[in-house]
């Protein structure tokens, strides 16, 4: 990897369903990401997140997605010229998923340890004994108590957060230097939550893993973000550091989510009345012409039902798809007009 | 779901097997040891004795005789092995072969198109009928009649596969399974048939079943089992233009073949409310 080279980097990648593609789920969405780093994927639901993530690992049944891209590069690899049999052997070893669902996806007639043992045994040759004893380490690693009895275990037997602790142990137990986490933490208590985000973390200090992390969650966003990017209706509308989208959003999307964030005051008694998006996400199939967000935006100018806008650096490392970026006097305006 | 009706599940699937299934796996039981261990001890039951013909039953001929003097009992008995033997091996054949298929199918969609056209194609003649043309063309004989009963069953296995199949591919650990790098015959094997084996126990129970059945009728038309070796279709067969006469010739055989295929049914419906995925479903909540 040189110093140009960021070590997963996408140039307007596009997925398609449907007879040649022709619903397109996800439009021209590019970001880097860094070593290290973690990138939260956000948005509502159906904005594209999760098929953004499931083509970078090229997990789409053949002939049911076009994927399409300028730029799809991991480590070095251009992933979209690699076959199934290269791609079966870079998933698991380079990089690895977390889905959503603790609950289905363990396969419900294997043990535990059979499933964690195949996972490592798929990318290195080590012994039956050697694997039991990797798999034993990484299920005390992500915290799984008496993980000695609990390999023979099945997956019915064990708590949701244990599912999603045994899934994450899955996906690290070759050491993968992307790790993709499909909403991790939304089926799953706020205990939980907190410990699965501390292992995430842990893990990214002891190996330097590069996290992709989706979710719907600012308050998780908050915590683990290095950098954000922002989907609406299948495309990427804002990104930047996490500081910069928190503290000036300048897309009128994320600006509404910001704001439908319920906010807990000390000393009051009601949060109110929660904000919210007007309206609805439009069908891909139904886009308004120009801008995606443009019957939604309360900013919303003439010119922005003609062009679909492009990107426009606001600062230094964000960028935005807004024509009519919010800047510090409208926002406070906006600001001023919610108090009334 | 609320505590009560998983409770009461919970005891249903605790309760003991019940009467029914308990009588059907002892005349299994029963059925397979006179497959075993019947002609051995009692002989195939082909010695004829014109003076003994169409005899009630009785202390000397439990069953009865035959038109030709031979002991029901001894050829029911003997016919056990037949039967079962048949049933087995068409069991084993339609799921090693229509199982295999039926998974295939379900997973790629080129098998798919192949296999399912060839399945429309001989699902659409009557079994029996299908089965009688194979025997008169591949001649007489155990193997011939196996495979003249599997051909018939495969599609129907096939299918059930296949939809089986079609289903498990699409839940989340598959796609776990691929995207920690396991190849797609390992998702086959490891993923997707041990998840299927359930439905496929229960599918050969009535396979089973209906082997026994079409070998009983082939024989009874006379294009099964060959005269000399006795089966329970061609025991009844032989008493069909006696039955006013002597009607025990094909009411013992009858009775047992009736018991015997009502028991392997029994025994795959129980197996059936076992592994239902909907039951299973409330036993994991």
């Amino acid at each position: 990897m040189t110093a140009q080279q960021p070590f997963l980097s996408l140039r307007n990648l596009s997925v398609g369903f449907g007879p040649q593609g022709a619903i397109r789920a996800v439009r021209d969405v590019s970001f880097d990401l860094e070593a290290g780093k973690t990138l939260c994927l956000v948005g509502e639901s159906g904005s594209g997140k999760s098929v953004t993530a499931t083509s970078i690992m090229g997990l789409h049944k053949p002939g049911s997605a076009v994927v399409t891209a300028d730029r799809l590069r991991l480590d070095g690899r251009d992933l979209l010229s690699c076959d199934e049999a290269q791609l079966s052997g870079l998933r698991g070893s380079l990089m690895a998923m977390i889905f959503q669902d603790p609950m289905s996806s363990l396969n419900p007639a294997l043990t535990i340890g059979f499933q964690l043992r195949e996972a490592l045994q798929l990318h290195e040759k080590v012994s039956r004994k050697a694997a039991d004893a990797r798999v034993l380490e990484i299920l005390q690693w992500v915290r799984i108590p008496d993980a000695a009895r609990r390999m023979n275990a099945y997956p019915h037997q064990l708590s949701g957060g244990m599912r999603q602790r045994i899934m994450i142990a899955m996906a690290l137990i070759c050491r993968p230097r992307l790790l993709i986490a499909d909403e991790p933490t939304t089926a799953l208590d706020v205990t939980v939550q907190a410990q699965i985000l501390w292992l995430l973390s842990e893990l990214q200090r002891e190996f330097g893993t590069a996290i992709i992390f989706i979710t719907h969650d600012l308050g998780v966003v908050a915590e683990i973000a290095d950098d954000v990017a922002v989907m609406y209706a299948g495309t990427l509308v804002e990104r930047g550091s996490v500081h910069d989208i928190f503290e000036r959003p300048s897309h009128g999307y994320t600006a509404g989510l910001l704001r439908a964030t319920a906010e807990f005051v000390p000393g009051e008694e009601s949060l109110g009345r929660l904000e919210e998006i007007p309206g609805n996400v439009p069908s891909f199939s139904m886009l308004p012409k120009g801008c995606s967000f443009v019957d939604r935006c309360r900013f919303a100018a003439p010119s922005c039902h003609e062009r679909t806008p492009d990107w426009r650096q606001v600062a230094e490392g964000h960028d935005t798809r807004c024509d009519q970026p919010i800047d510090d006097a409208r926002a406070a305006s906006a600001l001023r007009e919610t108090m009334i | 779901m609320t505590m009560s009706p998983s409770k009461t599940f919970a005891a249903m699937r605790s309760a003991r097997p019940g009467l029914a299934v308990s009588l059907s796996l002892f005349a299994l039981a029963v059925v397979i040891l006179m497959a075993i261990f019947g002609p051995i001890v009692l002989g195939s039951g082909n010695g004829l004795n014109p003076l003994m013909r169409l005899k009630p039953p009785s202390a000397l001929a439990w069953f009865g005789t035959d038109n030709l003097g031979r002991d029901v009992f001894v050829r029911t008995i003997s016919g056990a092995r037949n039967s079962v033997m048949v049933g087995l091996s068409t069991a084993v054949v339609v799921l090693l072969i229509g199982g295999t298929l039926g998974v295939l199918a379900g997973y790629f969609k080129w098998v798919d198109r192949v296999v399912m056209r060839l399945a429309d194609g001989l699902m659409a003649i009557p079994g029996i009928l299908l089965a009688i043309a194979l025997v008169s063309v591949l001649g007489g004989g155990l193997v011939t009649i196996i495979i003249a009963i599997s051909v018939p069953e495969i599609p129907r296995t096939a299918r059930l596969m296949r939809s089986v199949v079609l289903s498990i591919r699409e839940l989340p650990f598959i796609t776990a399974a691929v995207s920690v790098g396991s190849s797609t015959p390992k998702i086959l094997l490891r993923h997707v048939v041990p998840n299927a084996i359930g439905m496929l126990s229960v599918q050969a129970t009535y396979v089973c079943a209906a082997a026994i059945l079409s070998e009983a009728a082939l024989s009874f038309l006379g294009v099964g089992t060959p005269p000399d070796v006795p089966s329970w279709g061609n025991v009844i067969a032989s008493g069909k233009e006696y039955f006013r006469l002597a009607p025990w010739i094909i009411a013992f055989p009858g009775v047992i073949l009736s018991i015997m295929v009502l028991s392997i049914n029994i025994i795959g419906d129980r197996l059936r409310d076992r592994f239902d995925p909907r039951l299973a479903a409330r036993k994991a909540s």
